[in-house]
């Protein structure tokens, strides 16, 4: 027996020799599920700091960098810096595989953090969507930012061999080849190499009829690998999201888990924008129209000129467009004024008295339950199913393309890619992208600042930059401040935004939250080993079950030792 | 067998009395145990299946499913609607009650062509009306999608339906694509729609280079050969100032719009019209490349021909269709509500000859089935062999059937 042996030092040790193993590489494909615990509130912060950085994608795509282009890149970096996400930001600069010292907590953090969101992200299509676009998006920008040698190190560390076709195979398709990739001169044609692969691999490419397919083969330039690599990602989170919903049922039973991943998903969510119910900004009618083509949301332009032109708006579209002039500011006698006005030309005034009047004063909480109804948000808006002949609905989503290319055009967009960034957004199903893009095209030289959610959040960002009085009523809400600090917004809910729950369902969560993560039980590191999943093995439901198990167990107290060594 | 003209048959069905002839439709016509061998691919999943009913009277059935032809059949006589539409396979059973979230996991890739989305090139009939002249829209767009999904895909199973009234629908159904998330139907509608490069106002397309690329080029090829016949001569689309000002508008440049107004001016039909603005684009793209001009003003123009062909028409898909895995779509051999006409599988490469006026009308049908009894006393014909609905089950049976073959799965005709 050796006495001299210091019992904590190995323990130091193994954990890095584990480490070490475990994240050989800056960049990882995501596929094994976290080996490790940590404590609840660094699972909140690690977790809040990597939507930030998804958040951060997103902003940098629209403010117009083309994607992953060096300018996208650099401002990407640079508002990772920006927003202090080191851990990140760390990865990102460093070249891969051969540096001299390896951040192996960023890179654990890298990989708890992706699961984390995955158990919050996994409850719906839409939030699945927004999640696997702007994590692949993420990876492949980190990609490009290897160099030559860290991306071949990725590629054998991840078992990936791609082979080029040979060159009878280049021959063969020469001109189909050669009209594919236009972009290519002579020499760099006869030089460059081609993959090829199932066409369900490279759908990013596809998309953009950036390869050649034939037979359900596609042929990939060797520019496009970190396309290519993005598109097993995809594959590797959308499998983990699956098994992330399956475990829906455990992850919810959890209180205080699911209270965390609930308020991170309010944070992407509504998070970001209250509208005011009782707005002190007043509009007034005769200006309605006029605002309608400056700032009105494209799904409350096509109800109002729906009424304009028909003077009858159908039931949904009603509801949705009353509230929202609530929200904008519209008094209820301008509103009863306004609805009375359309509605009279189409039918007598005892009709509308009779079948009309009590609703809207109803939606103004002056009749039946006295409730202050809000404004609708995208989502609802969203997830609302108009029939055809509706106006309501999110336009982005419902509408059909030659409707929604007009209206889009209405907005006077006069730059070439204008309507083609706002339909690629449509098209690839992120309607809220398409409405936000639309903004910043219809608002030039205004950078966008704020993640879109709200109806009411784009007329009234659109009114301070038209005005430039800002007309936003507390700075605890403003979309802007909220978006660049979630983290505090979490964590001391705001007045504002405790007072605007009308239902204040998601009051208690929060302190829930805060309770929780004050609670000694968040204590310690904990590394579980488990040499028969170092391998390659894609996260199962007993895995996660087993990680969520980890994540709450509160018995870390035999790795108390460890963290004292340092 | 031949058909009676339209007119007679169009003038015999009445709404109405659709709900009444229905239970006789669907006992003797309608193809259920081929209908259900299709849904089912040779596995178990049927019950996962969504099926929606629509009543007469507005009354819609959701999440529908049955566990076999037979009480489908039951079904269909029993609750007689007047549509039913074919949703996705769900993740679970739909009869289990238990199950609240429902997560569409399999389905069909879909496509939906609309005569209505034609609306602004289309002079002949408009909104929901369609006459032979209309149907060549969609004989160009069938065979434009029919090769790309075969060639470029790798699809072989597709069933083409026309929907009884004014549009098409394509089913894939090879498994491949029925496995396919939303997103990635996505991408595959968009690469058909040849809609990715830049896109300004008012040309559906814009290649943005000075070559084609394999799949445009494709298409440029079948454009080309109807463009004369159906843009030019049937609906003479540039014999009125409007259409020539929805041509000109198609025009990037301006000096070149004005040229081609100049050029057109003193024609007076579609075709030398469009002659003269053929010849005006090629003798500004020549000059444009003699002055040597840059790359970015040629790719402005060079193959503006070509997409204004193809902007006419090249189909012209409904995107949310294809990309909603859980979007509900109208089944072949439904009865057409207003029309009274069945929704019959057409083979692609013979679409040039499908008549959508002479497409069989279930009184009809009904009416065949009563003369052929009349007349002949076999027992062992297929009761839809008796009527005109027979060459479009004949179709279906072949794609069912070729489906079969791939799994290996016996089945009997
Ligand atoms: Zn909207
Ligand atoms: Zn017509």
């Amino acid at each position: 027996m050796d006495f001299t042996r210091n019992p904590r030092r190995t323990l130091q040790k193994n954990y890095d020799a584990e480490l070490s193993s475990q994240f050989p590489h800056d960049l990882q494909l995501y596929n094994k599920i976290p080996k490790s615990t940590i404590l609840i509130h660094e699972f909140e912060e690690i977790a809040l700091e990597r939507l930030k950085a998804l958040r951060i994608v997103e902003t940098v795509t629209l403010r117009g960098f083309v994607k992953f282009s060096e300018e996208w890149r650099k401002n990407f970096h640079e508002e990772l810096k920006k927003q202090d996400l080191k851990s990140l930001s760390k990865l990102y600069s460093s070249l891969g595989v051969s540096n001299t010292a390896p951040n192996y907590e960023a890179r654990k953090k890298d990989l708890i953090s992706h699961f984390i969101l995955c158990l919050a992200f996994c409850r719906s299509d839409e939030l699945r969507n927004w999640f696997i676009s702007k994590e692949t998006d993420l990876f492949v920008a980190r990609f490009e930012e290897l160099s030559t040698e860290g991306r071949k190190e990725f590629m054998e560390l991840n078992n990936i061999d791609f082979q080029p076709i040979p060159q009878e195979e280049k021959k063969a398709k020469f001109s189909r080849l050669l009209n594919t990739f236009q972009y290519m001169n002579a020499t760099q044609f006869d030089s460059a190499d081609f993959y090829k692969v199932p066409f369900k691999k490279v759908l990013e490419l596809v998309r953009s009829r950036k390869v050649l397919l034939d037979k359900g083969q596609a042929y990939v330039a060797s520019g496009d690998l970190g396309n290519l690599l993005a598109s097993k990602l995809r594959q590797e989170i959308s499998h983990s999201l699956a098994v992330m919903k399956q475990c829906l049922p455990e992850t919810t039973a959890d209180i205080r888990l699911d209270s965390v991943l609930k308020c991170l998903l309010d944070q992407y969510e509504s998070g970001t924008y209250k509208p005011t119910t009782t707005s002190s900004n007043t509009i007034r009618i005769e200006d309605l129209d006029e605002l309608s083509k400056k700032s009105y949301p494209p799904c409350m332009r096509r109800m109002h000129e729906t009424l304009r032109a028909k003077h009858h708006l159908r039931h949904a579209a009603r509801l949705q467009y009353t509230l929202f002039l609530k929200g904008a500011g519209l008094s209820l006698e301008d509103a009863m004024k306004f609805w009375r006005s359309e509605f009279v030309k189409v039918m007598a005034v005892e009709k509308f008295e009779k079948e009309h009047s009590y609703n809207i004063r109803y939606n103004y909480g002056k009749e039946g339950k006295r409730c202050n109804y809000a404004p609708y948000g995208c989502n609802k808006i969203m997830n609302s199913q108009p029939g055809p002949e509706d106006a309501s609905g999110c336009p982005f989503k419902h509408s059909k393309p030659q409707e929604l290319r007009k209206l889009i055009l209405s907005y006077g967009i006069d730059s070439n890619q204008g309507l083609k960034d706002v339909m690629e957004y449509v098209n690839s199903q992120q309607p809220v992208l398409a409405c936000q893009k639309l903004f910043v095209l219809s608002h030039p030289g205004k950078g966008v600042e704020f993640g879109l959610c709200h109806p009411n959040q784009y007329f009234t960002e659109s009114r301070t930059i038209i005005t430039g009085v800002n007309v936003k009523q507390e700075p605890g809400s403003t979309p802007s401040s909220a978006v660049n600090s979630p983290a505090s917004t979490y964590a001391t809910p705001s007045p504002g935004r405790a007072r605007e729950n009308v239902n204040s369902s998601s009051t208690p969560l929060s302190t829930k939250a805060v309770l929780n993560r004050a609670t000694p039980m968040s204590s310690r590191k904990m590394l579980n080993v488990d040499n028969k999943a170092a391998g390659k093995t894609e996260p199962s439901k007993d895995e996660v079950a087993d990680w969520m198990d980890e994540l709450d167990d509160s018995d870390f107290s035999q790795l108390e030792a460890m963290d004292t060594t340092n | 067998m031949t058909m009676p003209p339209s007119e007679e048959r169009e003038e015999s069905f009445k709404p109405e009395t659709l709900v009444d002839i229905l239970p006789l439709y669907y006992n003797r016509l309608f193809p259920c145990e081929t209908f259900i061998k299709w849904l089912s691919y040779g596995n178990d999943e049927l019950e996962k299946r969504e099926f929606s009913f629509t009543l007469d009277g507005d009354i819609y059935l959701r999440y529908l499913s049955f566990k076999d032809a037979a009480e489908f059949k039951e079904e269909l006589k029993k609750k007689k609607p007047i549509k039913i539409d074919v949703g996705a396979v769900y993740a679970n059973t739909l009869k289990d009650k238990r199950i609240t979230q429902k997560q569409p996991t399999e389905r069909e890739m879909v496509f939906d062509i609309d005569m209505t989305d034609y609306d602004d090139v289309r002079t002949c009939c408009s909104e929901a009306s369609v006459c032979q002249k209309c149907w060549k829209f969609m004989v160009v767009a069938v065979q434009c999608l029919d090769v790309a999904l075969r060639d470029d895909f790798g699809f072989n199973h597709l069933l083409w339906v026309f929907s009884g009234r004014r549009g098409i629908h394509c089913w894939v159904s090879d498994e491949e694509a029925r496995t396919m998330s939303g997103w990635e139907r996505g991408c595959v509608a968009q690469y058909l729609s040849l809609l990715t490069s830049d896109t300004k106002s008012t040309r559906r397309i814009i290649l943005n280079s000075e070559r084609l690329d394999p799949p445009a080029s494709r298409a440029v090829k079948i454009v080309e050969t109807h463009f004369n016949d159906i843009i030019l001569n049937d609906q003479e689309v540039l014999d009125s100032p409007k259409g020539v000002q929805y041509l000109l508008d198609l025009v990037p440049d301006d000096v070149l719009k004005q040229e081609c107004e100049k050029a057109m001016a003193d024609k007076i039909d579609s075709v030398s019209k469009w002659k003269a603005f053929c010849k005006t684009v090629q003798y500004h793209n020549q000059e444009d490349v003699k002055a040597k001009k840059g790359r970015r003003r040629r790719i402005q123009t060079a193959l503006l021909i070509e997409e204004v062909m193809l902007h006419y028409l090249y189909p012209r898909l409904d995107i949310h269709v294809t990309t909603g895995l859980n979007h509900l779509l109208k089944a072949p051999f439904c009865i057409h509500p207003k029309t009274g006409y069945v929704c019959v599988p057409f083979n692609p490469k013979h679409v040039a000859k499908f008549d959508p006026t002479a497409v069989p009308s279930i009184n009809v049908l009904l009416k065949e089935l009563g003369n052929f009894e009349e007349s002949t006393a076999s027992e062992n014909v297929r009761e839809y062999r008796k009527t005109s609905m027979n060459r479009s089950v004949a179709i279906f049976d072949e794609f069912v059937y070729s489906l079969a073959r791939m799994k290996n799965d016996p089945m009997e005709f």
